[in-house]
């Protein structure tokens, strides 16, 4: 049975080409309705597994609007991409869910996870749990509480600006070897650009993704109940400090901080929502 | 005449305001603000006690003790208390960042000069 399809090539990485190529699958699927989707993996040779929180999102939406059943080939998942079965990502994305299952029976991975955007227990157990008791973690020397403390910013600021009531989506991915830690936040809501560019009419007149992103992170904050904006200024101070990176894919733009410097690139056709990535790196003194 | 502190302390348990050791939404700290600005607003000596939380977040601070800074900028240092952060300098350094946000707004624009250096 032939059905549309769409492959993912090469390395899938958390950078602007991995976010494209997950963006482009969504752009082509979205012309579909009420029927099988395959997402072809024969030809990609690794995915970190964190991106799979974008991933995720985009087939929920397509499952619920476009009614789609989407294909995945488990014969296809092996070696590098079992990680797909492993982190849960499998059991949830495909239709036919006999070959995957929800949880990693060895607790190697960090699973894939959805929350409530008021859910601060659930996020706080996920964090601490199985993202931050990973095994891989226990000789790895950094500071684990303003770590925490930033994905816990990351969370309450999502849920403050989306401007929707879909869950979030979040998943972690450790490097043990390169001494990374990995981890993305997906929301479906309104974007950066929106409400920024609605608050700062009359003054500084943003009206550009970028420039949105970039105002936000040097502290602007458009809460109405509150203050704010320190959350994602505290996150890139940690990363400069650190060595770590600061990603978010808003609207049109994906901004990117690393190695000192910050990258502006252009997302052709964007999706909905933000995905923020986060990258800490840290000593592993095993 | 008068004597604070012989005046008996209103002591309010943030975790039993919000229900849980997770101070980390403005939800929650918006929950908190609005059980003491009354009290704040009347000059009862409130102690704001951090005790039995596990996370606390910049959203949850500036919800609740920047917020009765911004409403009673005259009465907040006088009537407001905060106890058990002793012993976290991350929560002591977030409670600071709110009431500086909320007093001195321009000062807490500033980006220190590592971050400056970015956009520049």
């Amino acid at each position: 049975m032939s059905m549309p399809s769409f492959a993912l090539k090469g390395k899938l990485e958390t950078d602007f080409n991995g976010h494209c190529q997950i963006i482009n699958l969504f752009h082509d699927a979205c012309r579909y309705k009420n029927c099988w989707y395959k997402i072809d993996t024969d030809r990609l040779s690794w995915i970190d597994a964190n991106q799979t929180a974008l991933l995720l999102s985009i087939i929920n939406k397509l499952r619920k609007e476009n009614g789609l059943k989407f294909f995945l080939d488990y014969t296809a998942l092996r070696g590098d991409l079992n990680i797909l079965t492993r982190n849960g990502f499998a059991y949830y994305a495909a239709y036919d869910k006999t070959h995957f299952q929800k949880h990693d029976a060895q607790n190697t991975t960090v699973p894939i996870k959805a929350f409530k955007i008021d859910d601060a227990d659930g996020f706080v157990k996920y964090i601490e749990g199985p993202l931050l008791k990973h095994s891989g973690l226990d000789n790895a020397n950094f500071d684990r509480d303003k770590v925490k403390n930033h994905y816990f910013e990351i969370f309450d600021n999502v849920g403050i600006h989306s401007g929707t009531t879909e869950p979030l989506l979040a998943c972690g991915q450790l490097y043990p070897d390169a001494a990374v830690l990995k981890f993305t936040l997906v929301d479906l809501g309104s974007g950066f650009l929106k409400n920024i560019s609605n608050y700062t009419k009359g003054n500084e007149n943003i009206t550009k993704a970028a420039d949105a992103i970039t105002w936000a992170v040097k502290g602007g904050s458009t809460k109405k109940e509150a203050k704010g904006g320190t959350g994602l200024k505290g996150i890139l101070s940690f990363c400069l400090k650190h060595g770590g990176e600061l990603h978010i894919a808003s609207d049109n733009c994906y901004w990117h901080f690393r190695s000192k410097s910050i990258s502006q690139q252009e997302i052709p056709s964007p999706f909905i929502g933000t995905t923020i990535h986060l990258v800490f790196r840290f000593l592993n003194t095993s | 005449m008068f004597n604070p502190k012989k005046v008996a302390m209103k002591k309010i348990l943030i975790k039993d305001i919000i229900g849980t050791s997770n101070a980390i939404i403005q939800k929650f700290g918006l929950e908190v603000f609005r059980e003491i600005k009354d009290l704040i607003g009347a000059e009862t000596q409130v102690l704001l006690s951090f005790e039995g939380l596990t996370n606390v977040t910049s959203g949850f601070c500036h919800a609740s003790i920047g917020n009765i800074y911004q409403a009673f900028p005259d009465k907040a240092d006088k009537f407001l208390f905060i106890d058990g952060i002793d012993k976290n300098l991350i929560w002591q350094e977030k409670v600071k960042d709110a009431i500086t946000l909320a007093t001195n707004p321009i000062k807490s624009k500033e980006l220190d000069s590592a971050i400056s250096e970015l956009f520049a």
